[in-house]
This record gives C-alpha cells, sequence and structure tokens, in this order.
C-alpha cells in the first residue's frame, strides 16, 4: 500500500519534473524568439529609416527641380492659369437622375440633348426596318430578333426600381436585350450605329 | 554556498560510518581545502557584484550611448528635414592590445587607405582603453575587417544625423556636433528640452523620441531660396535674405539667409555663412519703418488719412539735415507720406506724437527689446542711449534704430492682421493657440487702413514693381544706408520690402532683405527687393494655397468698404 504510494509519488515527481522541464525550456525559447523578433524589429525600423532618409534626400525639392529643368519641358505655373468654379460655364446638361431621364427619353422618342438616348433610337429603329443579326447576335444569343425586339419594347416604360433589378439578372434571363442596351450603351455604340 | 553546505552534511554523515583515525583526519584536511577554495570563489563573485571593473562597464555602456538618437524634425506637412541613420563605427582596445601594432595598421590601411598611418599607429599604440578609428563603415568593409583577425578590434552602430534637404533650411536647423549634441539653431533648441541629460543618461536610444514639427513649409523654403538665389546673382549682392510669416499664427513659414551652409557638412562656426542674418544681425530697416510711424498716429487719433504735413522743405536738427529722396516739395496727405516714402513726412508725423510717446509705441510693438524664439541665436536691438527729438525724427523713417530683421515683420504682421502683437515661431501652431498669446496692440481699423496704404503703395508708389496680379499685394521699400566707419555711406545700401498678400485679408507677409546691391541701376529697394518680392509671392502664393482673384476692386474703394463696415 505505502509502496504503491511511493510509486505514484515518485511518477508524478518524474512527470512533474519532466513537465517543468518542458515548460521552462519552451519558455526560454519564446523568450528567445522574442529577443531575436525584437531585435529584427529594431533592424527593419533602421532600415526604414535609412530608407525614409533616403527617399527624403532624393525627393528634395532642389533636386526635384534641378532634374525637371533638365529633362522636363515645363514652365513654373503662372497665377493666370488658377481659376475658381465661379468662373467656370454652367454645365450644358445637369439632372438629378440620370438614369430616369435616359428612360425617359427613350420613352418619348425625344432626347435631342441626352446622345445616350439617340443610340438607343437609333439601335431600335435599326433593329425594326432590318434586324441586324451581329448585334442580337453579341446581346443576346439565343433569341430570335424580333422577340428581342418586343420584348425590349414592353421592357422600357418600366419605372427606375426594376431597371434596378435587371443587371442581375442580365446573364440568363432572356428578356433583358433593352435594359442592357440602356445600361451600357456607350460600350454597344459602334455596333448599334452600324 | 548552497551547495557546499548540503555537501559538508553529506560528507560528515559519511564520515561517521569510517572509523579510521588517520583517514578520517585526512578527508578533513581535503573538506577544509575544498572549502576554501570555495569561499575564494564566492568572495571573487561577491566583488564583482558590488563593485564593476571599469572596463566591463564600459563594453556595455558605450554602445547604447553611441547608438543614442535625436527626434526626427519635420516640416508642416511631415516632410523629413533631419533624421538618424544608424551606421557602424570602427574601434580598436589598445589596452588590451592589438598585436603587434605594425602590422595591425598595414593591414587596417590596406582596407581603409584613407587612413592616416601615423595617427592610426598613435592611436593603436595608446594604453586607452577605447579609441574610435573610422565612422561610417560599409558592410564590405565591416566583412573584410574582420577576416583581416586583428584582436580587439571591432564595430559598434552609432548614430548620425543627416539632413536629407541639404542647404535647404541651414540656419533654421543648426546642428550637430560629432557626437550628436546640438550645436545652433533648431538642433540646440531641442536638446535644451532635457535631451542632453537623457543622451547621458543613455535613456535616449532607439527611435522612441516623438518627431518635432516645424511651422517651416520645405517647398515654400526651396521657392523662396531660389529666387534669392536668382536675385543674389543678378543684383550681385552682399548677402540676401528673406522670410515668410503667417500673419495669423506667427508661424514662420520660411526663412532663408544667404550665403548658408550644407549642415551635413562640418564647418567652421565662425564662418560668415553660419550668420543667420534674419534673427542674428540688426539692422536699421529704412523706409519700411514709415509704416510703424503712420500706424501709431492713426491709432492715437492724432492723425487721420485726410491729415497733412508739410514736406515742402528739408528738416533741420543742428548739423543734421532730413531731406527725401524722391522729394515732392509741397504739403502731403498721410498716403502721399507713405507712397512717396517722404522722410520729412514721416519725421513730422512722429515728432507731433512726441519723443515719449512714440519710445512707449515702438516698445509696444518689440522693438526695443531682444526677441526670443525657438533659435538659441538672437541679437539685442541697438536702441540709441539719449532719446531725443533727433532720434525720434530718424527712427520714424527707419534709420537711428537697427533691430533683427524678425522683429519688424512680426511688428508688420500686426499692422495687417487686425493689431494683434503675435510672437513668432518655428513650431506649428493653431490659430486657437495664437489667439491666446497674442497682444493687441492696435485698433482694428487702424489695421484697415494700414492694410489700405500698403496695397495702393503697390498700386501708386514705390512698391509697383512688386505686384502680381491675382494676389493683391501689398507692400513698403526701405533703402538704408549702412555705416561704414561711422559715417552712412551712399554706396552702401540695404534694401528691403516688406510685401503683404492679399491685402483684403491678409495671410501671409514675405521680407526680402538685399544687403549691399552692386548692379548700378538697381540700387534702391523698389528696383531689387521689390520684384523679387513680387516674384517669390508668384511661386508660394499656390503652394500656401491663397486663391488668386482676378476681379478686385482697387486700393480706394477697398477703404470705402471698410469705412462703410466701421460705419454700420
Amino acid at each position: 500500500m505505502l509502496r504503491g504510494l511511493n510509486i505514484i509519488a515518485i511518477g508524478g515527481l518524474i512527470a512533474a519534473a519532466a513537465v517543468v522541464y518542458d515548460v521552462k525550456y519552451s519558455a526560454t525559447y519564446e523568450a528567445q524568439k522574442v529577443a531575436r523578433l525584437n531585435s529584427e524589429i529594431a533592424k527593419e525600423r533602421e532600415k526604414i529609416a535609412t530608407l525614409k532618409a533616403e527617399w527624403s534626400t532624393l525627393s528634395s525639392p532642389d533636386r526635384i527641380q534641378r532634374l525637371a529643368m533638365k529633362y522636363l519641358n515645363m514652365k513654373p505655373l503662372p497665377v493666370t492659369q488658377i481659376g475658381n468654379f465661379s468662373a467656370l460655364p454652367d454645365r450644358l446638361y445637369t439632372s438629378a437622375d440620370p438614369i430616369g431621364d435616359i428612360i425617359n427619353s427613350l420613352d418619348h422618342n425625344g432626347g435631342a440633348r441626352d446622345p445616350i438616348g439617340t443610340i438607343i433610337e437609333k439601335l431600335e429603329s435599326a433593329e425594326q426596318a432590318a434586324p441586324a443579326p451581329e448585334t442580337t447576335a453579341t446581346i443576346a444569343p439565343n433569341e430570335e430578333p424580333e422577340t428581342t425586339g418586343s420584348v425590349g419594347e414592353t421592357e422600357l416604360p418600366e419605372p427606375t426600381g426594376t431597371l434596378g433589378d435587371i443587371p442581375g439578372e442580365a446573364p440568363d434571363a432572356a428578356p433583358d436585350t433593352a435594359p442592357e442596351a440602356g445600361m451600357a450603351p456607350a460600350g454597344e455604340q459602334p455596333e448599334g450605329a452600324q | 554556498m548552497n551547495r557546499f553546505s548540503q555537501m559538508r552534511a553529506a560528507l560528515s554523515g559519511w564520515l561517521r560510518f569510517t572509523q579510521g583515525g588517520v583517514s578520517r583526519r585526512r578527508i578533513a584536511i581535503v573538506v577544509l581545502l575544498f572549502a576554501s577554495v570555495h569561499v575564494v570563489i564566492a568572495g571573487r563573485l561577491a566583488l564583482i557584484g558590488i563593485k564593476s571593473d571599469p572596463q566591463v562597464a564600459r563594453r556595455v555602456s558605450n554602445p547604447d550611448l553611441l547608438a543614442s538618437t535625436r527626434p526626427d524634425i519635420l516640416d508642416r506637412d511631415g516632410r523629413q528635414l533631419a533624421t538618424d541613420v544608424q551606421s557602424a563605427m570602427l574601434y580598436a582596445e589598445p589596452r588590451k592590445g592589438v598585436g603587434y601594432v605594425d602590422d595591425a595598421v598595414d593591414q587596417l590601411r590596406t582596407v581603409f587607405p584613407d587612413l592616416d598611418e601615423r595617427e592610426l599607429r598613435d592611436k593603436l599604440s595608446s594604453k586607452k582603453g577605447f579609441v574610435r578609428l573610422k565612422r561610417e563603415i560599409s558592410e564590405r568593409q565591416q566583412h573584410e575587417v574582420r577576416k583581416l583577425g586583428i584582436p580587439h578590434v571591432g564595430f559598434l552602430d552609432e548614430s548620425k544625423r543627416v539632413y536629407p534637404a541639404g542647404a535647404e533650411l541651414s540656419h533654421v536647423l543648426g546642428g550637430v556636433n560629432v557626437d550628436s549634441v546640438g550645436i545652433a539653431g533648431l538642433e540646440k533648441w531641442v536638446d535644451s528640452g532635457g535631451l542632453a541629460d537623457l543622451h547621458l543618461a543613455g535613456f535616449a536610444t532607439g527611435r522612441s523620441l516623438k518627431p518635432v514639427q516645424l511651422s517651416v513649409d520645405l517647398a515654400v523654403q526651396h521657392a523662396m531660396r531660389d529666387e534669392l538665389m536668382k536675385a543674389q546673382a543678378n543684383y550681385q549682392a552682399k548677402s540676401t535674405s528673406g522670410m515668410v510669416l503667417d500673419v495669423r499664427t506667427g508661424e514662420i513659414v520660411a526663412m532663408v539667409s544667404l550665403p548658408d551652409y550644407d549642415p551635413n557638412k562640418p564647418g567652421k562656426p565662425t564662418d560668415l555663412s553660419r550668420l543667420n542674418r534674419l534673427t542674428t544681425g540688426v539692422y536699421e530697416m529704412g523706409s519700411t519703418f514709415k509704416a510703424l510711424t503712420i500706424a501709431m498716429a492713426l491709432d492715437s487719433g492724432k492723425a487721420t488719412l485726410a491729415s497733412r504735413y508739410d514736406a515742402s522743405a528739408p528738416l533741420h536738427f543742428g548739423r543734421f539735415t532730413i531731406t527725401d529722396y524722391h522729394a515732392q516739395r509741397r504739403v502731403l496727405t498721410v498716403p502721399e507720406v507713405f507712397t512717396y516714402s517722404s522722410n520729412i513726412g514721416a519725421a513730422k508725423i512722429a515728432m507731433s506724437m512726441g519723443v515719449e510717446q512714440h519710445k512707449a509705441f515702438l516698445k509696444k510693438m518689440g522693438q526695443l527689446d531682444r526677441l526670443r524664439t525657438e533659435l538659441p541665436e538672437s541679437a539685442m536691438p541697438l536702441v540709441p542711449k539719449n532719446w531725443g527729438e533727433i532720434n525720434t525724427a530718424t527712427i520714424a523713417f527707419g534709420h537711428g534704430l537697427a533691430v533683427a530683421p524678425l522683429q519688424a515683420v512680426m511688428a508688420t504682421a500686426a499692422l495687417v492682421n487686425g493689431g494683434l502683437l503675435i510672437p513668432p515661431t518655428f513650431l506649428k501652431r493653431s490659430p486657437e493657440e495664437a489667439k491666446k498669446i497674442a497682444k493687441r496692440v492696435l485698433r482694428p481699423e487702424t489695421s484697415d487702413k494700414m492694410r489700405y496704404l500698403f496695397r495702393l503703395n503697390v498700386e501708386k508708389g514705390s512698391a509697383r514693381r512688386a505686384e502680381i496680379e491675382g494676389y493683391y499685394v501689398g507692400g513698403k521699400t526701405g533703402t538704408s544706408e549702412k555705416v561704414v566707419r561711422g559715417r552712412y555711406s551712399h554706396e552702401k545700401l540695404l534694401t528691403v520690402f516688406t510685401g503683404v498678400f492679399p491685402c483684403y485679408d491678409p495671410k501671409y507677409i514675405v521680407l526680402v532683405m538685399v544687403d549691399e546691391p552692386k548692379n548700378t541701376g538697381h540700387s534702391t529697394a523698389g528696383l531689387n527687393a521689390a520684384p523679387t518680392t513680387g516674384q517669390i509671392i508668384a511661386r508660394i502664393g499656390p503652394l500656401l494655397g491663397v486663391e488668386p482673384k482676378f476681379d478686385l476692386p482697387k486700393a480706394d474703394q477697398l477703404l470705402l468698404t471698410v469705412s462703410q463696415r466701421a460705419a454700420n
């Protein structure tokens, strides 16, 4: 009984010693790692400081001016070239809701001042006159020309809210030709115009 | 010790079992022997612990001391003006021996051919504990020296102060000596905050120090220096200096004094280029002082802009005669006194105020006392000992009282910023902080009238060449004759221009001083300092974010709106 207890105690002692040994050495190891990292940080800081100093030297106004005068064909900025906002002419066309305006112009077939509207208008009339195969092919390859045209027309008068939803469905949903043309007119312009 | 007592206890236990007398005695002797050796070792350890070997201590503390750093100095936008860079330093410990000195000298000179042979031999054969052989050693050179294997020769990291902008800001920054201690300028000021003591104690190490941010704008400083260098060459002047001051906060945005020096290179402190003429020199500021005279009269209410002063005949004081450079020979109004820069008129204005009041006013404007800033270098104004009527008459137009140019600029700022005297500073300062330390010296209405006069002088008066369209520049020229061997010289002139822009709401003052311009035909301020100031304003206006306006009324209308504002 006593001997068993002793054996357990000795076993416990050895285990404890092993654990303490391990903890001590891992602590030492960690401490060394910390010290190494600290010295690395210090070294990096020094390097950063050196690089900063180098950058400041290289970007010093004196040097930049010398280089600019040697290699660039630039002149000092005269005061008369500085303007202010009130000196600017009024914007030709301003709108709080540009997308709504596009839809409106499409709707009324007007939009004389709206280039995007005019493009779409042209695109539509081209489709209606003679379904251009390359236009439909690029926009919706699976659909037949006349279907796209008619769907586009029914979709157009929709309010802005619907328009916002459509781009999400665009890749797979079939009847999205017109909104897509409305959304990305600049890219489609050459094809639509031709 | 603990181990020893354990051992002895174990031994004595074991001795009890051994019965033999002789062996017992022998063992006791051995125990005693070992015990005495232990005592000696323990004693030596204790001694080392209590009183450390000076050689050992040196090795421990020295690297820290050498690596001690200074705070970075930044401009107002955070660009680096001064920083520390670590570099290796070669040292030797001759007391410990470096082997054969001749061999060591020859070997070291294979790596560093520029080392002086005799000096090196002297250093290595001395009995010093520590000698510094060479600074700034590259990695490759370090490697080569290590390969030589000379005993007790090694490397230490030390920090070196570098100024990336070079000579751009030399006088403001000052410089440090080889031990990284500030010897001039703001570097010295940085040390005065207890940094030197920290260094000695070995605490100021690493990059823990907070950077010092200045009010100086490096871009503005460069533009100003560039323009002044052009002017220096153009007018063949002995020296050219200038500064830009923010009139709302008292911040010094740029300060140049040519000739200047590169703080990266050690130089003689007695060298003339080390002199900052704007703070350390005192000058008779000439006609720019008339602005102060007129402001005094306007502020006291004794004179209005419509007051008239007879400048038809020269003024006589005993053997002195005061004449006008641009003589009109008639009665002049106050604006005419200003724009024609009439000495007679200014003298009469000052005399109408009386000597005591004139003196009190200049005292109030800080012209009679030493102006202290962060820069350790400052100069005491030269004030006449017996201030009589003639002194008042001449000081009215800037002769007979020599002040530091920075001081004069501070007073001019008060004339145009609404009447607040703000001590100038080289450190960044907010308008709120400036308001706290500002002292009201003039009524705001007086300041409005002074703005009008400054602007009028550019539109119609002697400062026409300072005009830069869009910035509504105002200013006053000043040409003073320098005293050579006790007499005023007609050849050696100092020309000064104080420019204010924009005059409808002044933000900055630009001062330009050209000392002894030689180019004939360009000797007065209106012909050299004024156009230089104009060029500087055209360049720094956009940098400082001052919006140019092209639809502004003439000065007369400015005054009209001012008087309307006063009436309401």
